[in-house]
C-alpha cells in the first residue's frame, strides 16, 4: 500500500506537459488529470520525435521552445506554476536536464 | 545555476557526434551527461567539477551490433537506462560502456523510459503499452509485459511522488494519462485529459509548494 506521506505527496503533485504550439504553453493539471491552468511559455514549440522536452526537479520545470531556440523556466507557486525565465540554447532544442546546479 | 535563477550564458558547449538533428535525450549521470541520437548513436560528455560541460563526446562502448534508433532514456547515479527502441531493448550504460541489455518481448518500440523505486517503466509507442521492469546490479527483468494500456501511441513518461505520467496521441488528439503507483509496481489510473494533438513532454512535480 502507498504511505501515508506518499498519497499526500501525491494528491498534491501537479503533472505537466507543453502544447509545442507555434505559441507554445504549459498545461498544468492536477494529480487526477484535471486542467487547473494554462501559461505561456512565451516561445515556439515545434519539436518532434523526441524525448525529455519538460524536466522537472524540485519545484523547476524546464520546457523546450524548438522554434524560437530557448528553454522556459517555471517555478512552482501558489499551488501552480509561474514562468519565472527563458533562457537561450546554442541551436533549437529537443531535450533538457537538470544535473547539479546546472541546466 | 543559482536557487532557481539560471545562467544565460552557457558554460560550454560541445557538439555531438552525429549532430545530424537525431538528437533524442539528454540526461545526467554522476560526473557526465548522456546523449542518445537516433542514428545508432549513444555518448557521453565528461562534465568538470562545477558541473560544466568538457572535452568532446565520447562514443559508449559495447553498443549492441543490432542497434537501432537508441531513444530515451533514465539515469540514476551512475546507472543510465537507454532504450534502443527500433531493436526493441533496453540497455543499461554505466562508466560510457553497455553493461546488459533486455529485450521488450511481446511489447514493441519502448521508446521513454522512467524510474520509480526500484522499477523501470517503458512507454511503448506501436504497442500503446507501459511495461514494468525490476532494475537492480546489473540486471534488467521485465516483470509486467503490459502494466497499461493507453489510448494512443505514448510520447513521453515521467514519475515522481508516486505517481506516473504519460503522454500519448493518435494524429487527432494527445492524451494525458496519470497512474498511481503502489510498493510492488502496480499501475492505477487516477486521471485522464485529452488535448489537442502534437503535446510534448511530460513531468511530475513535487507536491510541495
Amino acid at each position: 500500500m502507498i504511505s501515508a506521506l506518499a498519497a499526500a505527496h501525491a494528491q498534491n503533485a501537479l503533472v505537466v506537459t507543453a502544447t509545442n504550439a507555434a505559441q507554445n504553453q504549459l498545461l498544468i493539471y492536477d494529480s487526477t488529470g484535471q486542467l487547473i491552468h494554462t501559461v505561456s511559455a512565451q516561445g515556439q514549440g515545434g519539436v518532434g520525435g523526441n524525448a525529455g522536452g519538460i524536466e522537472a526537479k524540485g519545484s523547476l520545470v524546464a520546457v523546450v521552445n524548438f522554434g524560437s531556440q530557448n528553454v522556459s523556466i517555471f517555478e512552482r507557486a501558489n499551488g501552480s506554476l509561474r514562468m519565472t525565465q527563458s533562457v537561450p540554447a546554442a541551436s533549437n532544442p529537443v531535450s533538457v536536464a537538470f544535473g547539479g546546479s546546472h541546466l | 545555476m543559482y536557487g532557481s535563477i539560471v545562467n544565460s550564458n552557457p558554460d560550454g558547449i560541445v557538439t555531438l557526434l552525429k549532430a545530424d538533428g537525431s538528437a533524442a535525450q539528454v540526461g545526467v549521470v554522476q560526473n557526465q551527461l548522456i546523449i542518445t541520437e537516433k542514428s545508432n548513436v549513444i555518448e557521453t560528455v565528461d562534465l568538470l567539477p562545477d558541473g560544466a560541460v568538457s572535452g568532446f563526446p565520447t562514443l559508449v562502448q559495447n553498443i549492441p551490433a543490432n542497434v537501432n534508433a537508441p531513444f530515451g532514456l533514465a539515469t540514476r547515479g551512475n546507472n543510465a537506462y537507454v532504450t534502443i527502441a527500433h531493436a526493441d531493448e533496453i540497455s543499461l550504460v554505466r562508466n560510457g560502456k553497455v553493461l546488459t541489455v533486455t529485450g521488450s518481448g511481446t511489447q514493441h518500440a519502448p521508446c521513454w523510459v522512467t524510474l520509480a523505486g526500484p522499477f523501470l517503466f517503458s512507454a511503448n509507442s506501436p504497442s500503446k503499452s507501459i511495461s514494468r521492469y525490476s532494475v537492480y546490479g546489473q540486471q534488467i527483468v521485465q516483470d509486467a509485459a503490459v502494466a497499461a494500456s493507453l489510448n494512443g501511441n505514448p510520447t513521453d513518461i515521467a514519475s515522481g511522488e508516486g505517481l506516473v505520467a504519460v503522454i500519448d496521441g493518435n494524429g487527432t488528439a494527445s492524451h494525458l494519462s496519470i497512474f498511481g503507483v503502489d510498493d510492488d509496481g502496480n499501475l492505477t489510473l487516477r486521471g485522464a485529459s485529452t488535448m489537442s494533438a502534437g503535446a510534448n513532454g511530460v513531468a511530475v512535480v513535487q507536491g510541495q509548494d
